[in-house]
């Protein structure tokens, strides 16, 4: 017993290691004076040349503004999808729920590819919005069959005992489906938020000329080089991924914490 | 005349709810019983709005309900698993109806604290509902869909989901507290005792069609026919055929002798089944305080029950279900398996059916 919980734990630490090592190895190099020679000391120099590079800020902006937009999208979509799809999933053809899991499985070139034809047929201008509905419309697909997962395990007679005291539908979806779907919810934007942030392949065929994304930007300065501002951007980017699964992670551990009581 | 069911019916496809024609009076606790599968849960479904029917129509309060969505019938449902909201606390779950009705907040708080002291539960108003047993949501259910006085309310076997001990405890609180409450009270159940000691009136239902509509009383001790008086307690049945008639007293000859029974006014079929209701007869060590009707027989099995001993008694070509009391039986000789008795029972005592 004891010989085999050692086995399990050292494959567990190296699946960590496997993991998180490449991780630990960017923000190392982000505060080496010379990136490339880990003898070369330590500075801050990096991160301060980071902050003063516009040329970084543009795009992180645009890339926020984006995520936070479409991901808000994307969950309005997906989540109503699955309210409005769950109760009646039995009677859909199964075609249906693979009509929707589409996106997910296609390659992403594909997606991009055919959203730039579609847009341009639509003769719409590319820029902010084709990659806002872009992502969109993707990530739908992903909050969609979070969603469902979520409202499957709602008490299906706990709607019927909204609308019996009295509650009318709409009344039923913000008072009680959507509370108890929240945690989901926000799990979902997080999820969406995180897929268009680092999104490179769709932004890069819906985006057209004007508009460069974080990812857009950190490709085309790959193309001269790694320099040492990317390991720095690297860095930022760890922590704020790393900020929104605490979130997550606390949020999960709170709601457990009341159900132990 | 709160709830009226005019020929309602409801078709699935493979089951069928036949035509149901139900009166229901106010202030009357009203049973729909009968086995799973035989259209009493489709019945309170319609009652509720969560099933449209399919022909027929509903009257509350003598306005035509059949096709109002559930939100616009005055009319709730205690849900056989309770479903109450986990995101609200237990105030607030009561409180669900009249948050929705936008009361005042003195009202809502008045009229939540006084559910909440009908059922019992006054202390654990800011309990989540995942701090609460079995038993106390149950009570928090019925809280919840009394508090702002429905026309009428549905109890979907309200008490199934509790153990064996604390239902019968339930029962009888539920019994209390809706002679308080007086509201009109429709509960559908497959527990016949549950129905037997709670309803006013009742409805014995089966394969989606009403049988017998009565008093508990009156569905007990003349039914309509031998499902209804199997299902709603344990029963002896003689085949046999009537041979003469003196004054209301019908002679009937069976396999196993024959028999009187006395039926006043009635006019009898010549081929009939005679129930006999296992406490109506009486178990005899010696020939002696004999009834109108006698027959012999030999124990076959005894299971003592505390309150009462049951024995089955095997005759010539049958085998009957005897109780006796306690009180009875510790006056007498106890008896072992193998023992001859003589079993007796009064010529009133029985129900005669035409044989099927």
């Amino acid at each position: 017993m004891q010989r085999r919980n050692r086995l399990v734990e050292t494959i567990f630490w190296l699946v960590i290691a496997f993991l998180y090592l490449p991780l630990f190895y960017v923000i190392f190099q982000a505060f080496l004076v010379d990136p490339h020679n880990w003898k070369s000391g330590f500075t801050m120099m990096w991160i301060i040349k980071l902050f003063d590079s516009p040329s970084l800020w543009l795009p992180l902006g645009t890339s926020l503004e984006i995520a936070v937009i479409s991901a808000t999208l994307s969950v309005s979509l997906g989540t109503l999808g699955a309210v409005g799809l769950t109760p009646i999933a039995a009677m859909l053809p199964a075609t249906f729920q693979t009509l929707i899991m589409l996106p997910i499985l296609l390659p992403e070139v594909i997606t991009g590819l055919s959203l730039l034809l579609f847009f341009l047929l639509l003769r719409m201008e590319l820029g902010f919005w084709t990659v806002v509905i872009a992502h969109a419309s993707f990530s739908a697909s992903f909050v969609y069959f979070i969603m469902v997962e979520q409202i499957r395990k709602l008490d299906p007679q706990m709607n019927e005992a909204a609308r019996d005291l009295g509650a009318k539908p709409n009344e039923v979806f913000w008072k009680v489906t959507l509370p108890n779907i929240l945690p989901g919810v926000m799990g979902a934007w997080l999820l969406a938020f995180t897929l268009s942030f680092d999104d490179f392949l769709i932004s890069f065929f819906t985006s057209g000329a004007g508009l460069t994304t974080l990812p857009l930007k950190i490709y085309s300065l790959m193309r001269i080089g790694v320099t040492p501002e990317l390991n720095g951007l690297s860095f930022f980017m760890i922590l704020i991924s790393t900020f929104l699964v605490l979130i997550l992670v606390s949020k999960e551990q709170s709601r457990k914490w009341v159900l132990k009581g | 005349m709160p709830l009226e069911l005019k020929s309602l019916s409801k078709d699935f496809g493979g089951f069928r709810l036949s035509p149901l024609d139900l009166k229901i009076e106010r202030g009357e606790f009203f049973c729909l019983l009968g086995p799973s599968g035989c259209g009493k849960t489709t019945a309170l479904r319609l009652m509720g709005g969560f099933e449209t029917a399919t022909s027929g129509s509903l009257f509350l309060k003598g306005s035509d309900i059949t096709k109002l969505p559930p939100h616009k019938r005055n009319i709730h449902t205690v849900f056989q698993r309770y479903a109450l909201f986990p995101h609200l606390n237990v105030f607030e779950n009561v409180a669900f109806s009249l948050r929705l009705k936008k009361r005042p907040l003195s009202e809502i708080q008045e009229r939540v604290k006084e559910a909440l002291k009908l059922v019992e539960i006054e202390n654990l108003a800011t309990r989540k509902t995942n701090q609460i047993s079995g038993g106390q949501s149950q009570r928090v259910a019925l809280a919840r869909a009394i508090v702002d006085r429905p026309d009428v309310l549905l109890l979907d076997e309200p008490l199934s989901a509790l153990d064996p001990a604390l239902r019968t405890k339930m029962r009888e609180e539920l019994k209390a507290i809706c002679k308080k409450v007086q509201l009109t009270f429709v509960m559908v159940t497959h527990d016949q005792e549950e129905a037997l000691q709670l309803s006013d009136r009742m409805a014995v239902m089966k394969d989606g069609i009403c049988l017998q509509v009565g008093t508990p009383k009156a569905i007990y001790e003349d039914p309509v026919d031998s499902f209804v008086a199997r299902f709603i307690g344990p029963v002896n049945e003689i085949k046999g055929e009537i041979v003469e008639e003196v004054e209301g007293v019908h002679a009937v000859q069976s396999l196993c002798g024959t028999f009187k029974v006395k039926k006043n006014g009635v006019a009898l079929p010549k081929h009939i089944s005679l129930l006999l209701r296992p406490e109506k007869m009486r178990i005899l060590r010696t020939k002696a305080n004999v009834h109108d009707n006698l027959i012999e027989g030999q124990i076959q099995e005894l299971s003592y029950l505390g309150s009462r001993t049951e024995y089955t008694v095997k005759t010539k070509d049958n085998a009957f279900k005897v109780f006796e009391q306690e009180l009875e039986r510790q006056k007498k000789r106890s008896l072992n398996p193998g023992d001859k008795v003589f079993m007796t029972w009064r010529s009133e005592d029985s129900i005669v059916l035409p044989e099927r």
